[in-house]
């Protein structure tokens, strides 16, 4: 059960980087909680002091500069799904976000928690692996970027120092031309956690030809991993049928590779080549209509 | 090691004295006694717990009480005013939408958020709005015709509203 500890709420990020160097070691950060309330609750963690930075106004901004936005960790799921920049900027990641919990997890649930979580199966992940996501992370005298790729280490797992705070998350704004997609398949609807999800961005070039295809799958591996084998071989092809359903089995093959045969292959293996199908007739398919 | 919280619950400000690890869920019934608020599952999965905070509804379980601080909370005990029902609770009586009453309350609050926020929500936004609110008895067809009825009843009662002000 819930052990006991001291909550504290700093109201601007040099206060809490203040306290991260100086308690760091015995403290959790709580964001949304969605995640850490219920690691309280079960005992996985018990830390001496709980320091809210939901309040952090540093932390509650999005600031569009030049080719990228800069989106601030502590904001929820409902606010970044309801900004007009994000929306027009981020259809991918609007969709995998819309795909998190229920209305009232996402009411509460911030980006810079998901990634801080690092779950496998982090609904936001995928999609901003490919805009290039940059993770602004600061201590107290320094900050630092890292890419969100070599920040997520594995299953739970990241670079984080216990005296770290992620303040900020830079994605590359969506280029002319480009299209995406974000298919999940969970238990159900709403309130499942994805078993497997995909984040699809590509572009076509005049002649109709691919000229660039990103695919980053979550779920299936201890963290989202980019299909580079299968986006250099959809570069240069037509977006023909028979292309895309060789790419989606080409795909599915791969993390059968990588994760080895399990029980769970039979439905998985038609599974991920049937969510990666519908991703990239989003992308390539329906664009070479218009 | 108790910390002072104040903030603003169904329409009154309140100052409480609780400790930094207990939920909104736990000070609320406990300290507050609206046991309208109900625990079903304690980890974000049931809705019975949820609140409206500035607004917003969200599951008491997974919020502490002490993020209550400055806040405007609103729970079922909220809605009835005067000794007249809200016209959503009128709804859910009227299209038989209430069995056991577990998870009413959580349903009612869902509802009022979404109500406040949106005027005449599609079917698909008063879908999304109640998908976080499980119940195990009444059936969730009843449930969101009893949304979309109160969706109905607003329009007017927002009149009388003005008139008698
Ligand atoms: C019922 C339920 C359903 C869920 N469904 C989904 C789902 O469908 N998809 C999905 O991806 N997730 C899901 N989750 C998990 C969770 O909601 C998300 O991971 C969410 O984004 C976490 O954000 P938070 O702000 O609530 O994090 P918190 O719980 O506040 O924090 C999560 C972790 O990150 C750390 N942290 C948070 N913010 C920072 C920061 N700025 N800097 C450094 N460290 C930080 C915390 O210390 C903690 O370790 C679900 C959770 C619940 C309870
Ligand atoms: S008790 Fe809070 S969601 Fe179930
Ligand atoms: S009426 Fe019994 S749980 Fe919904």
């Amino acid at each position: 059960m819930r052990g006991h500890f001291n909550y504290l709420r700093p109201d601007c990020v040099t206060e809490c980087l203040d306290m991260l160097d100086q308690y760091g070691n015995e403290t959790a950060i709580l964001a949304g909680g969605t995640d850490v309330m219920i690691s309280l609750r079960t005992g996985v963690k018990k830390p001496r002091i709980i320091l809210d930075i939901s309040r952090l106004p540093e932390t509650r901004q999005v600031e569009p500069y030049g080719e990228t936005v800069r989106v601030g960790s502590t904001l929820t799921y409902s606010e970044l799904i309801d900004h007009p920049v994000i929306r027009q900027e981020f259809p991918a990641l609007c969709a995998a976000m819309g795909c998190v919990g229920s209305l009232q997890i996402r009411n509460v649930g911030t980006l810079g928690g998901n990634i801080a979580n690092s779950s496998p199966a982090a609904d936001s992940i995928p999609p901003m692996m490919l805009r290039d996501a940059e993770i602004i992370i600061q201590k107290k005298g320094s900050s630092r970027i890292q890419k969100l790729e070599k920040l997520i280490v594995g299953a739970y797992s990241n670079t984080l120092e216990p005296n770290e705070l992620i303040t900020g998350i830079i994605l590359t704004k969506i280029k002319k031309g480009y299209r995406e997609s974000y298919q999940r398949i969970g238990r159900r609807k709403s309130l499942s956690i994805a078993r497997i999800n995909a984040a699809i961005l590509g572009r076509l070039n005049d002649s109709g030809v691919i000229e660039d295809a990103r695919i980053s799958v979550g779920s299936v591996a201890p963290s989202p991993m980019r299909m580079t084998n299968v986006e250099s071989h959809l570069k240069g092809r037509k977006p023909e049928l028979k292309t895309i359903l060789e790419a989606s089995r080409m795909i599915a093959q791969e993390i059968i590779d990588l994760v080895g045969v399990r029980h769970s292959t039979e439905y998985k293996q038609p599974a991920i080549a049937g969510l990666a199908l519908k991703c990239l007739e989003d992308v390539f398919l329906d664009s070479s209509v218009n | 090691m108790n910390l002072e919280i104040d903030f603003c619950l169904n329409g009154s400000e309140i100052r409480l004295s609780i400790k930094p690890w207990e939920t909104a869920l736990d000070v609320l019934r406990n300290q507050s006694g609206l046991t309208g608020v109900k625990e079903g599952c304690g980890i974000g999965e049931c809705g019975a717990c949820t609140i409206i905070i500035d607004g917003k509804a969200v599951n008491s379980c997974l919020i502490l009480a002490a993020q209550l601080d400055g806040r405007k909370v609103e729970t079922v005990e909220g809605l009835e005013v005067d000794g007249k029902m809200h016209f959503i609770q009128q709804a859910f009586l009227d299209k038989g939408a209430v069995q056991c009453g577990f998870c009413t309350p959580g349903m009612l609050m869902s509802a009022k958020a979404l109500l406040d926020k949106v005027e005449n929500p599609s079917t698909d936004k008063i879908v999304e709005a109640m998908t976080g609110n499980l119940c195990r008895c009444a059936g969730y067809v009843q449930i969101l015709e009893a949304v979309r009825e109160a969706t109905c009843m607003k329009a007017p009662l927002n009149k009388d509203d003005v008139t008698n002000s």
